[in-house]
């Protein structure tokens, strides 16, 4: 066994112990695509008509979102009761500084690949948090998960630019591109409808090249607006560091 | 008119299930090495592919080459799936870690493993298809989308840096393909 094809090999015979063969479970998750797919194209000619829709809707360009899925929301909602943004007055973290948070909201996590944006009385960092509770159990708990807050992150050494159309804004002084985040498909779970709030991705190009990724958790309720404001008031520090993968 | 609808349907899945039953394992090896030996992302990438499959079935039936449907499905899939940051509750770390999720190997196969992964997406596709499949290179090209040129280039460094991380885990390892054609 000394040639690449024999190497291969292996890895690809590497999944024959774990592989599944359970061809019912394909096709109820394939019904399921095309269900959501309907109700999806349902509500959109129902509600918005067919001009509305082309207004407000996009298609990706590639991935799985274009396919079963099919059309996703490409707006952000105009006006937001839900965060205020405000100015940011704690110490500055390493990688990334920022200007303006949610109110309410503090930074959980730092370091120089990532800062992680999450409601008060989430973390161990937080204000009233209970010092015995499991992160595990909750999400925003979790100063590793990004459920429920906002990462800030620059894209991975193997991304080179948003891979989908977006929002073309302006950031500050510099163009940037709102993204709605494809519904994520995590094994057990029903990936949510496309259609609806799925969370943004807004990427901005930095001198350097290398895009800065702004990344709004679904359900937090910030308009565009605020998504651009909050992004404008980030800056990427000499430490910041992209990950691999 | 319903039953009639209904029979279609269950003719069409019907079809379906015997294409899953008989191409589902193929795929998941493929799936394997782009995701460069995490089973679990690999079959992430193949129940994302199913789907798509099924809710365009129509549409495959009539392709003229579903293979190359299917292999840039599984691509398109791996893109959008590292594309998803912070998905999964990942911490991004600065170098990949030693051990992938995946089952015991050979030393070499491991070092393999661990060269794919360093390799972006569709450098690593290119890499797969040329040396695993055996595709020309117009026939990645397709699969990829991309130009003739752009998989040379992408295999050619892909191959590279393979013998590289190779030759410096196991000095004696060859990385000379075979069955590959341009």
């Amino acid at each position: 066994m000394n040639d690449l094809r024999e190497y291969f090999d292996e890895i690809a015979d590497s999944v024959t112990s774990t592989a599944t063969t359970d061809v019912e479970a394909d096709v109820t998750r394939g019904r399921r695509a095309v269900r959501q797919r309907r109700t999806v194209q349902t509500v959109a000619g129902s509600v918005f008509g067919i001009a509305a829709l082309v207004a407000a809707f996009t298609i990706p360009s590639a991935g799985v979102g274009s396919g079963p899925f099919g059309p996703t929301a490409a707006a952000p909602p105009a006006i937001s009761s839900a965060l205020d943004l405000v100015a940011y007055q704690g110490a500055q973290p390493k990688g990334f500084t920022v200007d303006k948070v949610p109110a309410g909201w503090f930074i959980q996590a730092d370091n120089n690949y990532n800062l992680l944006l999450a409601p008060k009385g989430a973390g161990s960092a937080a204000p009233n948090a209970d010092p015995n509770a499991n992160p595990s159990a909750d999400p925003r708990l979790d100063p590793a998960s990004a459920v429920g807050k906002i990462a800030i992150f620059l894209e991975s050494k193997d991304q080179n630019g948003p891979a989908r159309d977006g929002i073309e804004v302006k950031v500050g002084d510099r163009d940037g591109v709102l993204l709605k985040s494809l519904p994520a498909m995590i094994p057990g779970q029903t990936p949510a409808p496309a259609d609806s709030d799925t969370g943004w991705e807004m990427w901005v190009e930095q001198p350097s090249g290398v895009y800065l990724i702004v990344q709004f958790w679904e359900g937090l309720g910030l308009s565009q607006k605020q998504m651009v404001e909050l992004t404008a008031g980030v800056h990427v520090e000499k430490d910041a560091v992209q990950s691999v993968g | 008119m319903r039953l009639q609808r209904g029979s279609v349907r269950s003719e069409q899945e019907d079809d379906f299930r015997d294409f899953v039953a008989g191409r589902r394992l193929g795929l998941l090896r493929t799936a394997a090495l782009l995701a460069a030996g995490d089973t679990h992302l690999a079959e992430d990438l193949v129940q994302a592919t199913l789907i798509k499959v099924y809710a365009n079935w129509a549409t495959f039936q009539k392709v003229g080459n579903p293979e190359s449907y299917l292999r840039r499905a599984l691509v398109n899939a791996l893109i959008d799936e590292r594309r998803r940051v912070w998905r999964r509750r990942e911490q991004p770390v600065a170098e990949l870690p030693d051990q992938a999720a995946t089952t015991a190997s050979s030393p070499g196969g491991e070092a393999v493993r661990r060269a794919l992964r360093e390799l972006p997406p569709r450098m690593r596709a290119a890499v797969v298809f040329r040396y695993f499949h055996g595709l020309d290179v117009a026939e990645t090209a397709h699969a990829l989308e991309c130009s003739e040129g752009t998989v040379k280039s992408q295999t050619a460094r892909g191959l590279e840096r393979l013998r590289a991380v190779l030759d410096q885990q196991q000095p004696t390892l060859s990385v000379q393909p075979q069955g590959a054609t341009s």
